[in-house]
């Protein structure tokens, strides 16, 4: 990957993340500054909202599917926030969005803690998710049932 | 004896305290029904942590634990951790007495 190719990447998973918020019927923000949270999602007839976090990668051909590498910060990923923070994992494969894992914060950071998920890398912790034809796997977990979840962005009709 | 381990996000008008993934597992084996995810206190946050949540801290433990920490055996201390580095923001002996005096 060029040097700057990583900017470009991540950017247009943010927006990739931001159109399914949208296309549901949520209103979304990019704050002017970026100290955290990438995507403020809002439901615009009582003003809640969340924080959602976006990663992007690109994924590599496997012999099983392919496979996508994420760097999480640890301070983080165990830092307890409201309203709560929601990381979505964003994996382009051959020039496509094919998989968006949407994951609450604490499940996470109780996966890491309890499964000893990933490997730590400095003060980040690197997630390889592992997408087979029918399951999504990192460090042995499921996360199947993560993959494409949205529900807690339920569709709302204006 | 362990210790019950609490991380505390720091927010303008508050605080979110969250029982650390292992701390919950052991106080479930200790048969505490922990059944909060998480747990926001409003408050004024100037000066010191423990100044500000000290007085609240025995009540905001039991909120997480889903019951009364005296009635759980086998945890030493609670300590309160600020994520960013581990550091320890205030320390609670579990113990009955001490207990009482936080009210």
């Amino acid at each position: 990957m060029a040097k700057r190719d990583h900017l470009y990447l991540g950017k247009a998973g943010q927006h990739a993340a931001m159109s399914e918020f949208i296309a549901r019927g949520w209103n979304a923000a990019i704050p002017e500054v970026d100290v955290g949270d990438d995507i403020l999602v809002v439901r615009d007839d009582t003003g809640t909202f969340s924080r959602v976090q976006v990663k992007t990668a690109t994924a590599t051909k496997r012999s099983y599917g392919h496979s996508a590498r994420f760097k999480v910060p640890l301070a983080q990923l165990k830092q307890p926030v409201t309203p709560k923070l929601t990381y979505i994992f964003v994996i382009r494969y051959e020039q496509q969005w094919t998989e968006f894992i949407v994951i609450d914060r604490s499940d996470l950071w109780q996966s890491y803690r309890r499964n000893d998920l990933g490997s730590v890398a400095g003060d980040s912790v690197l997630l390889t998710f592992q997408v087979e034809p029918t399951k999504v796997i990192c460090s042995g977990i499921d996360f199947s049932s993560y993959l494409n979840d949205f529900s807690d962005w339920p569709v709302l009709s204006h | 004896m362990t210790d019950i381990a609490v991380y505390v996000g720091q927010q303008r008008d508050g605080c979110t305290f969250e029982l650390d993934p292992l701390s919950r597992d052991a106080l479930l084996d200790a048969g505490a029904k922990p059944q909060t995810r998480s747990l926001f206190v409003a408050k004024d946050t100037q000066g010191s942590f423990e100044d500000t949540w000290g007085e609240l801290a025995v009540q905001i433990l039991q909120m997480l634990a889903g019951k009364n920490v005296e009635h759980v055996d086998g945890f030493q201390d609670a300590v309160f951790l600020d994520p960013v580095d581990d550091s320890e923001l205030l320390r609670i002996s579990l113990h009955t007495e001490v207990l009482s005096q936080h009210g």
